[in-house]
């Protein structure tokens, strides 16, 4: 259970104590819950979650019996000490338990049948182990209209809230949004915003997980399931390149719901998830998801099977150079099959490249010692270098703010201002001249005992003074670990597998393709995308779109063979911080879809080549054979919480570099994990999606002629983008027009590069 | 093995010819059954016509044979069907998977399915045996004659 | 018996102290310029030390010793927070303080500031005074254009100044830790402890916190010694204590009295003026409404913190609410309890549901639905509530109740058996709702 903290013990400061008779251990100042229940003694407990920071002793659940100790000690916020008796079990402890849960049953509705959370309810379990069996209270319970809405996807059942004030908690310290209070004094408490506004936040959800009883409850849940219908499967989340740890709740073969997992990956996410991966999954049932394989013909589309999809698919490739276009969030397992098909003859010497940002470049700077996401929280100074950690790689907010509160000092620069700014100093810096803002950086990081440099992947690649320094800086202080704010999903799987991301597009260009495949990519809607028009255009050859949703590329591929989701598929997804953790499906999927490993081995059966491994876990065991960084790996190793992959040989490739002088205006691209496409299909996060604009400086705008709310188009060597409005921050380095990467409409990625974040624009006005 | 066993034995078949036989002209007869068999499921509703089933599924929880099958929806201002915040959207019951064990009665916290008399249950199809929610709110057409305890069929 | 004002120095001087020379021609601020840069800080430390001078804010810890425990070579900034959330029932010595006399509590907050090296002292006040909020402000700026509060004062190296805070309504703010979540802006409620203020106080800094009285008595000491101040009264607890007599006496108001020369019936019988012609004493709350409750035959109780506790009460915040034989015992317990299930911040479960629960019983019984298992109800709940929570609210709870029930059952079990009819009739001291 993730109410209770993980206790050590191998540590080498153990302590003795007595508890119930029995003589255990524990390391000298864990909490006694935690030592208790690391010694199979379980005491109750509501308002103790040891993630939400120091306890507050509020629900005076977990009252046990110190000898030489004066009355009943709260064991949530008392330390473990050498020769302490403790007794959870006796007459004096067992009454406060009777009493408190009497109190705390007093005016709880008792309306589990109707409770979302009957049957996986805390105050249920507890109430059953621990309660008084019967209650003395015959006045009338405290009443509210029931539920509430606390946003558009939390419901606040006032009646059966426990003032344990971990939502608050949560609200206040953790995510530190300072949107949830308790309103009102003593029995007549309840939590509501303080605006009394709705809770926006973008990790809301986790208050659902955390509420001991079912007063904050996920509306898209409200009355699915029971936990007695329903199968839970962990699996990690494929929305960004956290890779967050998730448990897939399951009934009748549907998605209903994601959750943290019951034992948090303390190394990853801790157990919190932002809305978008707890609550977005419902764009695999959006009108645009492809549910069967489609054929173009001049007379128009046909709908097939997905076996007569995949024949046809064969013959389109049979006697041809085919290409084999990967995006960035294909697993481990497709890019592997791909690549294996390309070198075994199935598909003779097919071209493999992928979509995302290259950075190999960066390999001096990745060289030196890793950090896992977890590391952050006893760093004592955390640097972020670039980057937009809040808006691209949601869950890292949570821990920086972590780290802080433990008394870490958060510092760094950038050219792209972001949530994470207020919480330490830093410092501005021109896009491309990172470097100089680094140097103020030198010091606090030599005299730091255990410092923590994040760096964002597409700012570094793009700028190569900023490798340098960051390398030198890294050299010079021996205790610095380094964590990369990666740009793609499994951009570090694809990368240490060797895929490059250029090749294909020059391939096609010199009409050295007559096919091509694109899986789960749309080069139609990434970064230069006009120049993959132009390449497509141009192109005579069939194409096939292995994707799951309708987009430019669906629409333009002669065959459409629709895949699954990373919620209904099994791969292995490598995060930011290097670590290969699985997926594992959560659902079926439409009936005549597949996931993309299983039409990749599909087609080589039709080319007659039948490859090696019919499965995923067969094909894993393939891919990594090959390849030094995934060398003894296995799929037991890698387990529920992932394991750190090795070393593998930079890739060589690396973008221009984009460097701002005052003559020209800087594009640099955000993906606000809030903003993109996919969240913007989601129902559940409709009120949660950010509005695509072009953020600048008033000055700049001002220099520009441009007002705030005007739309504007921008303009480089490549291409343009379709015209968005302009919003005026000041807090946006001057010169610098900060944009939305991946907003429905692709409406930047014309004015890009092909795998750039950034680009040398001029401004339009339209 | 003496006379007297004998004569004992053919005593009890000699009184035996002499009775009424027990066997009944069933289905123009039907068994009686006594109060409190278990035989088809019933669903109920309040005075108010609103159903008493708010689709817990505590039923299916408790159900040995997993015969039984809810998916709740919530009840709105302009359709209400259940006294509750939910309510059964969908209430099946598998007949031939039932045992009749009436572990869905007891786990009941509404008093909404009980286990009335009706033992007939057969169907042409394996299909038709699943029972609905509206096949469960009807009583069962026909009833059979009760029997009280001692009473000789 | 003899009154001694010196707290109440305005009473002494015949005339309100609110003008800055009229303190100074009443003796004021002599205690300043004798200590703050004259004495060593814990040299003054131990001058509070010697006294004996307890907290006059109900808990009635030691002055001196809670002072030492913050710790010297802290690097944080240290506090002293005046506590002038009077909101005890039947209390209200400090507000004459603050109104009449508040150059004595300034001078008192230096001097403590002085003593454990503050650098900044804060004044909660409840926000329903308003009226003290202002003269207190008036205050605050004529010591500090006098030059006794701000930077270097007296031309010492010692600079303090002090920072009026207002409260807003809430009991649970008079509590020390939820004064100071109060104080820091969040909502008030107690907080865990330990750490205590001392260690980890307001802004988690060492922080020495303090009633107005405790405070306003150090001038006095430092003027004419802690010896002088250890010899008043009782040798374990000495000194001078204000009681603020209300309820069924002709003269209500507050008293300075050396602790343990006066007996609770002298304070009633001649300070107070005694009860009106021919009505007794039924019961007395003596520290406030939060101690149990005494009755007739308790009078003769000496006011000092030992007798009270052998009598079964607390000194308190010596709030002395008296009630006379026309009183019904079961509606002032209720009324009470009604005020502790309105004032609990809601944090423990315990406070928060059983004070709630502890009103609706005797609710029930004031409205003729009592049942007899109700008062065993009742004395198993104070187990469960008192001794089980963060702070004593709770137990200030149960307190009055509890004892009522205990010293008065036969009231109890009479408003059970005669459907809530109040006794004596008609009802003639409290109002419920």
């Amino acid at each position: 259970m993730a109410d209770y903290a993980p206790v050590d013990l191998a540590a080498d400061n153990l302590v003795t104590f007595e508890l119930n008779g029995r003589t255990v251990s524990a390391p000298a100042g864990t909490m006694l819950v935690d030592a208790a229940y690391a010694a199979g003694v379980e005491i109750p407990i509501f308002c103790y979650e040891p993630r939400l920071g120091p306890p507050i002793g509020a629900c005076r659940m977990c009252l046990v019996e110190i000898e030489g100790m004066r009355g009943l000690q709260t064991a949530c916020s008392t330390p473990v000490t050498e020769d302490m008796v403790v007794r959870t079990n006796s007459p004096m402890a067992k009454d406060a338990q009777d009493g408190v849960l009497e109190m705390l049953l007093a005016q709880h509705p008792l309306d589990c049948p109707v409770c979302d959370k009957g049957g996986e309810c805390p105050l249920q379990d507890r109430t059953f182990k621990f309660g008084p069996g019967k209650s003395r209270f015959i006045e009338p319970k405290r009443h509210f209209p029931k539920p509430i809405e606390l946003s558009s996807r939390i419901a606040l059942d006032r009646e059966r809230c426990i003032s344990c004030f971990r939502c608050v908690r949560f609200s206040q310290d953790v995510a530190q949004d300072g949107q949830l209070t308790m309103q009102e004094r003593g029995a007549r408490s309840e939590i509501t915003t303080f605006t009394g506004d709705a809770y926006e936040a973008r990790f809301s959800g986790n208050i659902t997980d955390i509420c001991p009883v079912g007063a904050l409850t996920s509306i898209p849940y409200r009355f699915v399931a029971r936990p007695w219908d329903i199968t839970n499967t962990p699996s990690v989340c494929g929305s960004c390149p956290v890779g967050c740890n998730t448990e897939l709740t399951t009934r009748d073969g549907e998605l209903k719901r994601i959750t943290g997992r019951d034992t948090p990956n303390v190394a990853v996410e801790e157990g919190w998830l932002c809305d978008k991966g707890r609550w977005g999954y419902d764009i695999a049932m959006s009108p645009n998801r492809l549910s069967a394989p489609v054929v173009r013909e001049a007379v128009g589309d046909r709908t097939v099977s997905i076996e007569d999809g995949v024949a046809a698919a064969a013959s389109l490739l049979t006697g041809r150079r085919v290409g084999i276009l990967l995006g960035g969030a294909v697993t481990l397992e497709e890019a592997g099959i791909a690549l294996d098909l390309a070198t075994n003859g199935t598909l003779d010497n097919a071209v493999v490249a992928r979509l995302g940002v290259a950075s190999g470049n960066c390999a001096p700077v990745r060289a030196a010692t890793g950090a896992q996401l977890g590391d952050i929280d006893a760093a004592d100074l955390v640097v972020i270098v670039g980057g937009d950690p809040a808006a691209q790689q949601p869950i890292v907010e949570l821990r920086v703010r972590k780290a802080r509160r433990f008394g870490a000092r958060v510092i760094g620069c950038g050219a792209r201002p972001h949530a994470l700014e207020s919480l330490g100093d830093f410092t501005r810096t021109a896009p491309g001249h990172l470097a100089d803002g680094m140097m103020g950086l030198a010091d606090a990081i030599s005299n730091a005992a255990r410092p923590v440099v994040l760096w964002d992947e597409a700012d570094l690649a793009s700028d190569p003074g900023a490798i340098a320094a960051l390398t030198a800086l890294l050299a010079a202080s021996p205790h610095a670990t380094q964590l990369m704010l990666g740009a793609d999903v499994n951009g570090v799987g694809l990368s240490a597998l060797g895929v490059s991301t250029t090749g294909l597009f020059e391939a096609i260009a010199a009409d050295e393709v007559d096919a091509v495949i694109c899986v789960h990519a749309d080069p139609l809607e990434a970064a230069g995308s006009i120049a993959w028009q132009a390449v497509f255009d141009g192109f005579r050859g069939p194409v096939i779109a292995i994707a799951t949703y309708a987009s430019a590329m669906t629409e333009r591929a002669d065959l459409v063979l629709p895949a699954l989701t990373m919620w209904e598929q099994e791969g292995t997804l490598v995060s930011m911080t290097h670590r290969a953790q699985r997926l594992r499906p959560g659902a079926a999927g439409p009936a005549q879809a597949a996931a993309g490993w299983e039409l990749l081995i599909a087609i080589a059966h039709h080319l007659g080549h039948p490859p090696a491994y019919r499965t995923a876990a067969s094909a894993f065991t393939h891919t990594v054979a090959s390849h030094p960084a995934f060398f003894g790996m296995t799929t037991d190793l890698i387990g529920t919480d992932g394991v750190v992959i090795g070393a593998w040989p930079a890739d060589d490739v690396s973008p221009a570099a984009i460097v701002a002088d005052p003559d020209h205006l800087v594009l640099v691209a955000t993906r606000d994990t809030f903003g993109d496409d996919m969240t913007a299909r989601s129902h559940a996060l409709r009120t949660a999606v950010s509005a695509p604009v072009l953020r600048m400086h008033p000055a700049t705008a001002q220099a520009l002629w441009l007002n705030e709310h005007d739309h504007a188009v921008l303009i480089s060597d490549v291409g343009s983008s379709s015209a968005l409005p302009v919003l005026c921050d000041a807090r946006v380095a001057e010169g610098l027009i900060v944009g939305p990467l991946g907003a429905p409409g692709s409406p930047i990625e014309g004015a890009l590069s092909r795998n750039q974040h950034q680009a040398i624009v001029r401004v339009e006005r339209t | 093995m003496s006379v007297q066993d004998q004569i004992k034995g053919f005593g009890i078949t000699f009184r035996t010819m002499l009775q009424k036989p027990l066997t009944l002209g069933y289905p123009e007869v039907k068994t009686p059954v006594f109060p409190r068999f278990r035989g088809r499921h019933q669903l109920w509703r309040y005075d108010n016509g609103l159903e008493k089933c708010v689709g817990c599924s505590l039923c299916v929880a408790a159900c040995p044979a997993d015969c039984i099958r809810v998916v709740a929806e919530e009840n709105t201002q302009e359709h209400r069907v259940s006294a509750g915040e939910r309510y059964a959207r969908i209430y099946e019951i598998n007949m031939s998977r039932c045992i009749f064990c009436g572990y869905c009665e007891v786990a009941c916290p509404f008093d909404a399915i009980t286990l009335e008399h009706s033992y007939e249950l057969s169907e042409r199809e394996r299909d038709l045996m699943v029972y609905t929610k509206d096949m469960l709110l009807t009583p069962a057409p026909k009833q059979p004659p009760l029997r009280t305890e001692g009473q000789r069929v | 018996m003899p009154i001694l004002n010196s707290v109440y120095r305005h009473r002494e001087a015949g005339h309100v102290l609110t003008e800055l020379v009229a303190y100074r021609a009443a003796g004021g601020f002599a205690a300043i310029e004798q200590s703050i840069g004259e004495m060593e800080p814990d040299d003054l430390l131990y001058v509070f030390h010697r006294s004996g001078l307890r907290g006059r804010g109900g808990a009635g810890f030691p002055m001196g010793r809670k002072a030492s425990f913050l710790p010297k070579d802290a690097k944080l900034a240290k506090y002293v927070v005046c506590n002038a959330d009077e909101s005890e029932p039947g209390t209200f010595k400090d507000r004459e303080i603050i109104e009449m006399n508040p150059f004595q509590l300034i001078e008192g907050m230096v001097l403590a500031g002085y003593a454990i090296g503050a650098d900044r002292g804060y004044i909660y006040i409840r926000g329903e005074y308003e009226h003290q909020a202002r003269v207190l402000d008036a205050a605050l700026i004529a010591a500090r254009e006098a030059g006794f509060l701000g930077d270097n004062i007296l031309r010492s190296d010692f600079s303090y100044d002090i920072t009026l805070y207002r409260g807003a309504g809430a009991y649970i703010c008079g509590e020390e830790t939820g004064l100071l979540e109060s104080l820091e802006g969040k909502r008030g409620q107690p907080r865990l402890k330990p750490p205590f203020p001392a260690v980890a106080g307001l802004y988690s800094s060492p922080t020495l916190i303090n009633n107005v009285e405790t405070l306003s008595a150090l001038p006095p000491i430092v003027t004419q010694g802690a010896d002088w101040y250890a010899a008043l009264g009782p040798e374990k607890s000495p000194g001078t204590k204000i009681f603020s007599v209300s309820g069924h006496v002709q003269r209500p108001g507050n008293y300075e009295v050396v602790l343990g020369e006066t007996t609770l019936r002298e304070l009633i019988y001649e300070h107070a003026g005694g009860l009106r012609e021919g009505h007794q004493v039924k019961a007395v709350w003596v520290g406030g409404s939060s101690v149990p409750v005494l009755g007739a035959m308790h009078l003769d109780t000496p006011l000092d913190y030992e007798s009270l506790n052998a009598a079964g009460t607390f000194l308190g915040s010596g709030g002395c609410i008296v009630m006379d034989d026309s009183g019904c015992i079961v509606r002032a317990t209720l009324r009470l309890a009604s005020f502790y299930r309105h004032e609990s911040c809601g944090k423990c479960t315990p406070c928060r549901e059983g004070t709630n629960w502890m009103e609706r019983i005797l609710q029930r019984m004031v409205d003729g639905e009592g049942r007899m298992e109700d008062l065993e109800l009742l004395e198993s709940l104070f187990g469960r509530i008192s001794g089980k929570v963060l702070c004593a609210l709770a137990d200030g709870a149960v307190a009055p109740v509890a004892s009522a029930i205990k010293m008065f059952r036969e009231d109890f079990v009479a408003a059970v058996t005669d459907g809530g009819t109040p006794r004596p009739a008609p009802m003639s001291v409290v109002e419920v709702r």
